[in-house]
């Protein structure tokens, strides 16, 4: 197979049709500028496009077994797939939260479609591909766009410095991942992942020292996009600075492709070190967990609040994964209900501070259970669900990895985990009680703070549907942990 | 009817929904009275599905709904056993009651139907929790009540104590709830599976001594918490800055039970390790005694109360740790009948005094409340241990059982037998300061009776109070047979028989009329002599800040050391050292986020630097783990 | 004394760090961003040597693709870093330093 450069459109079909979709936008908008109707319309078939051929691929997957193309660069198997969808998923929803920002922005506003559409198509790369040079160019895709979506709002101060942090830190970090991948390849000759495995399962190492140093760097530049500690210092900022719409794709799709991309090693390149990375990621999520609970009880935003809390979901999430190939099924459906909420959340977020606003203060939640009994209760459930309370999504999200984590003799990182989400819920909380049991503060001039507040449109839709799976996965999460566990692991 | 059972939680969760949309629009009284129907409806439910097992003719039966995480072996499944019967018949019953006494007691306040709202959902949580035939339904129930505390607990949120109490309530739950946490992990690793069913069939043949051990005592940290037992109680006494009624639900009927019920629907494990059952029973004992000193020398009648059941919960422990789960659950069913009353009567006096708790501002109410002061006086007899009310009879099985046990449980049982003699000191005294005397009111209050939908559930409580405790009695062991089932295969302990039984009981019943005559010759005495036994024996420092408190009685008749203890407990112990350690460890945790925080300076630079550490970290450590 | 490709291997480490260490010490957001691009051609240097030795193309391949990664990242780069200029008249990174804690 490998002789012949195997073309497959269906292996790339979704990530094609997002850059047509792309391109689309920019033709149209250079010979006129159309309506915020027209790019709706055009996202919405793009999206769905992209979801049917994801869909072909499932079906081809699910009754064929996986298959590689382009001269196994690309790798469609059920993984990759379940990834595609929950981030096309998330860049929907990402979309219609960013409607009213794109709506704004006028004439860049298209820009950020094709930026939204551009890291889609990045991340899902990351999630299929079978080389570590291709994931490496999925990543720089995704991140190069996310840098200018980061930025967008250019003439706030606050969005050059979150893009400016964005930018430096994240070339820094894929120029680590790139290194890392150097290094791999100078250890074992190869830079697919089943060559890599395949030769680590079949020769006797020369240079160990460099292979180690490889998988340390590899793992690294994918943890910077999980905002996972000490890794996670560009995620506040950035998340305070960016536009309020945007926020949420940035968050949630940077977690999925990461994770993508990092299990996908592990497991497949680096099974014979699982002793090594296991440990290495334990110790990753352990700090990541502390880091991230500690400071979230610190902050006054709350987008702050929630890049902290962020950083100890990517611990909470690499807790499943120190179980290897046992623990995919818990990790993603973790990562599936946990966008979702941080998707939800920002939602709210955009809400109550306006699609294009940098920094939402704690104090704009004061007393929101008045003002808008919709968005309190949503983000309400989020929070709760975050903390990992019974009935939502959340709580079965979090039993599930610490469950694998425990099975893989991690008691103690399940224990750490444990004693932070107890500690976890004096933040969580401490929104819900900003919420609904504190006047509103409506001092500012008539306004600025509009008495009452109600989401429309797309955002509206975005919190019923992130609701709706919030809940139902909490109460019911049977189909979807079924569909996980028989396909997944590889 | 069994099938039907899960319409025990679905009406009042359906009432929830209901009056949470159209709760404000409905108003007063009809949202109190459909709150109250659906919770009603649960216990009727209950009723007619637990009467196969009256006769004595039915088994445990599952009811499986759906499935809901099949890889934990968590199904929405529920357990109708006797257990869970009797649970669901108190919880409903006594919850109906308070539910109909709300709807007096919250008149006219703004935000009745959510209110309403709130109770409903508590009571859904709990009867969850009974109801649960796996440990992931019993931990959704356990988190839903602590989270309904916080919300009732809080509910007149403008008031900063209450919300503060509410936020302890939560914080204090948590931090037993992580124990619990914890002995699911343990559970699910050690069996795969979460259900009862194969958990608790044969625990022995998968879990070695030392894992049931640790089980045992991880069960024990939870249910320490939400059972306000050492040294997790600290919640309790502040829980009662919420409407009267939520306490008496807070305290007699959901919530706090929560931790024996789970003790003894876990009894297989525990029969596995007596190390376990010994921590549980030593628990019981020494907080029914702290907590009983305590309350002698409170003055806010609803504290006295908060400590009252604390103490009490501790007799249910001392129960289930010594293995006579049915004795603990025995006393868990009078205890909520008495308890209830006890908070509903007192909620009628504070309802009748505008709003004053202070029992030095009450006095000679009995003349003015005659149906509130009679119900008190039988709730007070029957806490007090006075045969036949209710809590003779299964305070007597629980120290009888302990006595029977001997060794170590001698030294349980005395002090039960101590709290029991202070119980009673501690009820009488309440009752004489609020009822008889002198009225002491401040001016412009106008002691009235309370309104019908307060006193009827006063009457019908305090004729459960009074018949309660006869469905157990050495003569019949009627309760006994009928939990049996849900013990099957644990070796339960029993009380004594014979001449010991009646030379024990004859013990308690003394202890209870010594303390009861104690309180009445301290209180009904002479002023003239109060005021000079005061003189004599408060402390300078202590008699200044707060004269009440040194009160003279207890200070000539008991014995000093233990008005020393009830005030170095009161004070010290409670507000300094546990209180000390709960706001210590959120100071230490705020005090540390704080000092991390400027390491995120928002300069580029440092940022790459940390980068670059964590890059040079993991580099390392991956080179020294692939032993380089 | 002959010059293996571990001569290569080191000078690219050793290039990478000076890469990383300019990031941390400049504090220009353009010389901050040069040392970006030296880490990236150290990795180059490491493929190519790698391939060479290797005699496997790949090496080559990876290149040209790390390349066009380092242009895309010059033009968003410059383009965050000009507009920053034009609100701020500077380049320097420490004056960025508005969000924090």
């Amino acid at each position: 197979m490998s002789d012949l450069v195997n073309v497959s459109y269906l292996a790339v079909g979704p990530e094609i049709l997002l850059t047509l979709g792309a391109v689309l936008v920019l033709m149209i908008d250079v010979f006129r500028q159309p309506s915020a109707r027209v790019h709706a319309w055009i996202v919405a078939a793009t999206i769905l496009a992209a979801t049917v051929v994801t869909w072909f691929q499932w079906d081809r997957v699910t009754g064929e077994g996986p298959f590689l193309a382009f001269s196994d660069m690309v790798v469609i198997d059920e993984y990759g797939v379940i990834a595609s969808f929950i981030l096309l998923l998330v860049g929907a929803l990402g979309l219609a939260v960013a409607w009213g920002m794109v709506e704004r922005l006028g004439r860049r506003g298209a820009e950020g479609i094709v930026l939204v559409f551009m890291a889609i198509a990045g991340f899902q790369f990351m999630a299929v591909s079978a080389n570590l040079v291709m994931m490496f160019m999925g990543l720089e895709i995704a991140s190069i766009s996310l840098y200018v979506l980061a930025g967008i709002t250019r003439e706030r101060p606050e969005a050059d410095e979150a893009a400016l942090k964005y930018f430096l830190l994240g070339s820094f970090a894929s120029a680590v991942f790139i290194y890392g991948v150097a290094l791999a390849f100078a250890g074992t000759g190869g830079v697919s992942v089943y060559d890599i495995g395949a030769f680590l399962r079949g020769s006797v190492l020369l240079k160990p020292g460099v292979l180690l140093i490889g998988m340390a760097l590899l793992i690294t530049g994918l943890a910077f996009k999980l905002s996972a500690a000490p890794f996670h210092v560009w995620a506040p900022d950035t998340y305070q600075g960016s536009p309020a719409g945007i926020v949420g794709f940035m968050a949630a799709g940077a977690k999925v492709g990461a994770f993508a991309g990092l299990g996908r090693i592990v497991i497949t390149a680096f099974p014979l070190y699982e002793a090594e990375w296991a440990v290495g990621l334990a110790i990753l999520a352990t700090i990541s967990i502390a880091t991230g609970t500690l400071l979230a009880i610190a902050q006054s935003d709350i987008r702050r609040l929630l890049a902290y809390s962020g950083v100890a979901h990517a611990g909470f999430i690499l807790t499943g994964l120190t179980a290897g190939e046992a623990g995919m099924p818990a990790v993603w459906f973790y990562l599936a209900v946990y966008t979702v909420q941080l998707i939800g959340a920002f939602a709210v977020v955009a809400a109550v501070a306006g699609p294009t606003a940098a920094g939402s203060p704690m104090s704009d939640y004061e007393g929101l259970s008045r003002r808008s009994p919709f968005l309190a209760a949503v983000l309400a459930l989020f929070m709760l669900a975050m903390s990992g309370v019974p009935l939502t999504a959340g709580f079965v999200g979090k039993f599930g990895a610490f469950a694998v984590a425990w099975r893989a003799d991690f008691e103690w990182l399940v224990i750490v985990a444990l004693v932070a989400s107890v500690a976890g819920f004096f933040f969580y909380l401490r929104v819900i009680v900003l919420m609904y049991m504190r006047e509103p503060a409506v001092a500012e001039a008539p306004g600025t703070m509009r008495a009452r507040l109600e989401p429309v449109g797309a955002l509206r839709w975005v919190l019923i549907i992130s609701t709706a799976i919030t809940l139902a996965f909490g109460i019911y999460p049977t189909p979807l942990l079924d569909l996980l566990s028989t396909a997944l692991p590889f | 009817m069994t099938e039907w059972i899960w319409l025990v939680i679905a009406l009042p969760a359906l009432g929830t929904v209901f009056l949470h949309f159209f709760g404000r629009r409905i108003g007063e009284p009809y949202a109190g009275w459909i709150a109250s129907a659906t919770i009603g409806s649960s216990f009727v439910i209950g009723l007619i599905a637990a009467v196969p097992f009256l006769r004595g003719e039915a088994h445990a039966e599952t009811v499986y709904l759906f499935d809901w995480i099949p890889a934990l072996g968590a199904h929405a499944e529920l357990l109708w056993d006797p257990l869970s019967a009797l649970m669901v018949l108190v919880v409903s019953g006594v919850g109906t009651l308070i539910h109909v006494y709300s709807i007096g007691y919250m008149h006219g306040d703004e935000r009745f139907g959510r209110f309403f709202t709130y109770m409903n959902l508590f009571a859904t949580s709990m009867l969850t929790l009974v109801l649960a035939n796996n440990f992931a339904v019993l931990f959704l129930g356990w988190e839903l009540v602590g989270l309904c505390s916080y919300l009732l607990i809080s509910f007149w949120f403008t008031r900063p104590a209450a919300a503060a109490a509410g936020k302890k309530a939560f914080i204090v739950n948590r931090i037993g709830d992580f124990g619990f946490m914890i002995a699911l992990m343990l559970v699910f690793t050690t069996f795969g599976t979460l259900s009862y069913s194969q958990v608790l069939e044969n625990p022995g043949e998968l879990l070695g001594a030392g894992t049931a051990t640790a089980v045992g005592l991880l069960f024990l940290v939870g249910a320490a918490g939400k059972s306000a037992q050492i040294p997790l109680y600290v919640w309790l006494p502040d829980a009662m800055e919420g409407p009267t009624p939520v306490s008496a639900l807070i305290h007699a009927a959901t919530m706090v039970t929560a931790g024996v019920f789970v003790v003894a629907r876990t009894a297989p494990i525990y029969a596995l390790s007596e190390t376990a059952s010994v921590a549980v029973a030593t628990v019981g004992a020494f907080t029914a005694l702290l907590a009983a000193t305590i309350a002698i020398a409170q003055r806010d009648i609803k504290r006295v109360l908060a400590y009252s059941t604390i103490s009490q919960l501790g007799y249910m422990f001392v129960g289930v740790g010594s293995a006579a789960y049915v004795a603990g659950m025995f006393h868990l069913m009078t205890h909520a009948f008495f308890k209830a009353l006890l908070f509903l009567g007192a909620g009628s006096v504070i309802h009748a005094m505008a709003d004053e708790q202070n029992m030095n501002k009450m006095g000679g109410l009995f003349g003015k409340m005659k149906i509130t002061g009679w119900t008190m006086a039988i709730a007070t007899l029957a806490i007090a241990g006075i045969p036949p009310l209710a809590g003779f009879w299964s305070k007597d099985e629980i120290l009888g059982t302990a006595f029977e046990k001997g060794g170590f449980y001698y030294l349980l049982w005395a002090i039960g037998l101590l709290t029991a003699l202070l119980t009673a000191f501690y009820m009488t005294r309440m009752f004489i300061l609020t009822f008889l005397g002198k009225p002491r009111w401040a001016e412009g209050v106008h002691p009235h009776e309370s309104p019908r939908t307060m006193t009827v559930p006063l009457m019908v409580l305090a004729a459960l109070s009074v018949l309660g405790g006869l469905v157990n009695t050495p003569f019949r062991l009627g309760l006994e047979h009928f939990l049996e089932p849900a013990f099957e295969g644990v070796e339960l302990a029993h009380a004594p028989e014979g001449a010991l039984l009646w030379i024990l009981a004859a013990v308690s019943v003394l202890a209870g009329v010594v303390g009861i005559l104690m309180a009445a010759a301290l209180y009904l005495g002479p002023e003239e002599r109060r005021e000079r036994l005061l003189g004599q024996i408060r402390r300078p420092w202590f008699a200044m800040e707060n004269a009440y408190w040194v009160d003279q009685m207890y200070g000539r008749t008991i014995v000093i050391p233990g008005k020393k203890l009830s005030i170095w407990a009161a004070f010290t112990f409670d507000n300094g050292v546990i209180d000390g350690i709960v706001n210590g460890v959120g100071v230490l945790v705020q005090r540390l986020a704080a000092a991390l925080r400027p390491l995120q300076t928002g300069l580029v630079r440092n940022y790459a630097l940390v980068l670059a550490a964590g890059v040079v970290g993991l580099v390392v450590w991956f080179l020294s783990s692939g032993g380089l | 004394m002959t010059v293996t490709v571990d001569w290569y291997l080191i000078l690219a480490a050793v290039l990478f760090v000076i890469g990383a260490a300019g990031l941390l010490v400049r504090r220009n957001a353009i010389v901050m961003f040069m040392s970006i691009e030296l880490m990236l051609n150290a990795v180059n240097l490491t493929f190519v040597s790698v391939g060479r030795e290797l005699r496997d193309l790949t090496g080559q391949f990876a290149v040209f693709f790390v390349l066009v990664v380092a242009a895309a990242e010059v033009v968003v780069g410059l383009a965050i870093i000009v507009s920053i200029f034009r609100t701020r008249a500077t380049a320097s990174v420490d004056e960025l330093s508005e969000m924090k804690g």
